[in-house]
């Protein structure tokens, strides 16, 4: 599961009935672990503020002066009508549950656009993505080969990608535990030769 | 009498008929060119079957036949270089785009293939240079004599099947393809997959290298008792098991782990021969 999945999934799992793999993904990724965290404390202090005393007239009249006297707002605006939106009781705050859930979207979209906006990378260091086993180089070929030959495949060939660029990896792994085993580097050559060979096959068959 | 007439005609008149929207859809063309030797031929096409036989004499030729006429079959010179293409006219099914191609080939004259769904078969081949690449095609190739030539073959998943082939430098490359070598030799073969298997039956002659690769595919390999190797096998995370009679080597930097890796000669060891896995299975047995 990537990041981009377990956003779908989120509303599961700050009701606590998220799935396995989002429990594995929330372990290794910290940005989803503190949005998910962030989440569930909103939703906790919805449930709270729901079971709160509703302030007195004279409070909103106290923050209706102060807003006015900023140039923020109109007094009546902020004197509380009687009507649904506040809830049922004429004594009682009750903040209805959907209030909660605003708030959350409202964190929710900030943590999206955060997650989106994460700071560059230093040049010369591609961004991999764990889940997924290709890099930003690997992502920019990809929508170079989609954007030539929509109806070629290009979803195939990142299937094949992520299998090459494990097999680098371990190849890697291999050589560098041993690197005077003479078929573990031979195993790195190939993997790279492998992935080169990927690239050079997808570039033509989009170009025909 | 009369009856059985008028039958006879109308026989005949739905054959022709039949022959003559056949012949509306298909477009068959056929080529042929002088060629020198080190002349070269280049193919690409998207959909469709590509057969390559040898022929006698200095003429190539090339047949071709379109399933229909939303795409067209371009052919140019240049000098002793022969370009052949499929060209699309209209978007149209896989059907409608799918060119059959038959290509005779006289000795010393090379072929590059480039098909990406549709079989590519080789055959008989002499002297000649062979460079196929076939994304989802399967590739067999069988009874060449590359005279020291280059046999290059890669497919992304297409199998690739290659049978009594001698004196080749062969490069041979799937990612999910599975490889299959029979009576194969050359001063060098090499073969690699990802996660293809390998399957090799035969002597590993010639005095050659020969290595086997692959990531997470099983390699089999059957030799007969006559083979003379210098073999090296090894699986890091798969297992390696050994059925045929190897000498273990007086001096070897290469250590052997019960299960995971083997090294050792037979007869003379004249062919050197690496079989290496990442996380597949090795299988070695006497034929």
């Amino acid at each position: 599961m990537n990041c981009t999945e377990l956003q779908n999934a989120l509303p599961d799992c700050v009701d606590g009935a998220g799935a396995a793999e989002a429990e594995g993904h929330l372990k290794s990724c910290v940005a989803c672990a503190g949005l998910l965290a962030d989440l569930k404390e909103i939703a906790g202090q919805a449930r709270l503020l729901a079971a709160s005393d509703e302030p007195g007239q004279h409070v909103w009249a106290r923050i209706a002066e102060s807003l006015e006297l900023e140039g923020l707002g109109r007094a009546q605006a902020l004197t509380p009508r009687r009507s649904l939106w506040w809830g049922a009781g004429q004594n009682r705050w009750a903040v209805p549950v959907w209030a909660g859930a605003v708030a959350a979207l409202l964190l929710l979209a900030f943590g999206v656009s955060t997650l989106r906006q994460a700071p560059a990378t230093p040049s010369g260091v591609a961004v991999v993505h764990p889940a997924a086993l290709v890099d930003d180089d690997d992502m920019k070929f990809l929508a170079a080969v989609e954007q030539r030959a929509p109806s070629k495949g290009a979803a195939r060939y990142k299937a094949h990608l992520e299998a090459v660029n494990a097999s680098i990896r371990d190849a890697k792994r291999s050589v560098e535990q041993d690197p005077r085993n003479e078929l573990a580097r031979e195993r790195l050559i190939q993997a790279y030769d492998q992935k080169s060979a990927l690239y050079e096959m997808a570039m033509a068959r989009s170009m025909q | 009498m009369g009856r059985g007439n008028q039958n006879r005609k109308l026989a005949w008149l739905l054959v022709a008929g039949w022959a003559g929207l056949t012949w509306a859809g298909a477009q068959t063309k056929e080529l042929k060119y002088l060629a020198a030797p080190g002349a070269s031929v280049s193919l690409a096409n998207d959909v469709g079957p590509v057969t390559v036989r040898y022929t006698e004499g200095h003429k190539i030729v090339v047949k071709s036949k379109a399933n229909s006429n939303k795409v067209e079959v371009d052919a140019e010179q240049k000098g002793n270089r022969f370009e052949i293409r499929t060209h699309i006219l209209q978007p149209g099914s896989e059907e409608e785009q799918k060119v059959e191609y038959e290509i005779f080939l006289p000795a010393k004259v090379g072929i590059t293939v480039r098909a990406n769904s549709g079989p590519i078969r080789v055959k008989g081949l002499r002297g000649s240079e062979v460079i196929l690449e076939g994304d989802s095609s399967p590739v067999e190739v069988h009874e060449v004599d590359a005279g020291g030539q280059h046999l290059h073959v890669r497919t992304v998943s297409g199998n690739i099947t290659l049978g009594n082939i001698a004196n080749a430098h062969m490069e041979i490359r799937s990612l999910s393809g599975d490889v299959s070598l029979e009576n194969v030799s050359g001063p060098k073969v090499q073969v690699t997959t990802t996660q293809g298997d390998i399957r090799y039956q035969g002597l590993f002659g010639s005095n050659g290298e020969y290595s086997l690769i692959s990531h997470s595919g099983d390699i089999n390999v059957a030799l007969p008792e006559g083979a003379s190797v210098d073999m090296m096998a090894e699986s890091v995370e798969g297992s390696a098991d050994n059925d045929f009679p190897l000498q273990r080597k007086q001096h070897s930097s290469f250590l052997p782990h019960q299960g995971r890796s083997f090294s050792g000669t037979s007869h003379s060891g004249s062919s050197s021969v690496q079989l290496s896995s990442f996380s597949g299975k090795i299988r070695v047995k006497k034929q």
